[in-house]
């Protein structure tokens, strides 16, 4: 009898518990940009290999969100703040990119600390 | 063994409505806010709530957002934007190093991007004329203290991009 009570209680704490955990935080979705491209007028759209060429050059590669108006530039960095470009270049083929991180703006810049980058192909 | 069975039921019952009562003040609270930004477009004093709409799902954020600087609306093809070289990355932690000729090439050897911080603050993209990233260049600069930069400006997706036809020091 007492096994039930307290299986019955195990259960109920349990479900309660998973209800009122944290969802899951959902990434940030956009595209691996130029922005060379970018401040030429372009889409800022690139491929892997120049993506890679440029970020080994030096040339910022940035996580762009929204179209048109509303399109938002992030600088992404590594979570030891170190600049991302070059992992972001790896998933330059992708179309949609994810990334879930912290985000802050200074001095006008968007700023954007991955914890995690991935395809959301 | 009935009142034993009733009395389990009726504490499972309580955890869970004590568990939806939560949930309800989760809607009702996320209701609330987005009642203030909907409100926020219709005036212009809540301007600041329409910006946090902005702020894409996912992300945590860390600091108040201060506001973009914009260049002074001045025309530095004439007169030259008087200006730091700075790492990126420095301007990003707000902790900036002293950057030698040799350090500053060396960075941009590992794919560090260079920028300039003009006296008012503003960080500045720097390009070169044929529109290739200018980061390299200025490294050769590194060594001053402060350069002076001739160019037509940009700003674009709240940045701002120069492109440089003329850098010099301005020591």
């Amino acid at each position: 009898m007492h096994r039930i009570i307290a299986i019955l209680l195990f259960v109920g704490v349990l479900f309660s518990a998973t209800m009122n955990s944290e969802p899951a935080p959902k990434p940030m979705k956009g595209q691996v940009a130029s922005l060379n491209d970018l401040v030429m007028g372009g889409t800022g759209k690139i491929d892997k290999a120049k993506a890679t060429e440029l970020a080994e050059k030096g040339s910022p590669i940035v996580f762009i969100t929204g179209k048109g108006k509303s399109a938002k530039v992030y600088f992404v960095y590594n979570a030891d703040g170190t600049f991302a470009g070059k992992n972001l270049a790896k998933y330059a083929n992708n179309i949609t990119v994810g990334i879930i991180g912290k985000v802050k703006k200074i001095n006008g810049l968007n700023i954007l600390i991955a914890e995690t980058i991935e395809s959301m192909d | 063994m009935k009142k034993t069975l009733l009395i389990s039921g009726c504490l499972i019952f309580i955890l869970l409505l004590l568990n939806s009562c939560g949930e309800t003040k989760k809607e009702s609270a996320s209701e609330e806010s987005k009642g203030n930004i909907s409100s926020g477009k219709t005036s212009e004093e809540t301007g600041s709530s329409q910006k946090k709409d902005d702020i894409p799902e996912g992300v945590t954020i860390l600091g108040e957002a201060p506001e973009a600087v914009e260049p002074e609306k001045k025309d530095y093809t004439k007169e030259a934007l008087r200006c730091q070289i700075v790492l990126l990355e420095d301007a990003v932690s707000g902790k900036f190093r002293k950057l030698t000729k040799p350090s500053a090439l060396e960075f941009t050897e590992q794919g560090k991007i260079l920028v300039v911080r003009a006296e008012n603050g503003a960080i500045f993209f720097v390009y070169n004329e044929d529109g290739s990233f200018g980061s390299k260049n200025l490294a050769r600069y590194a060594a001053n203290d402060f350069i002076g930069i001739l160019g037509k400006t940009k700003y674009k997706y709240d940045l701002n991009f120069i492109f440089a036809e003329y850098i010099e020091s301005s020591d």
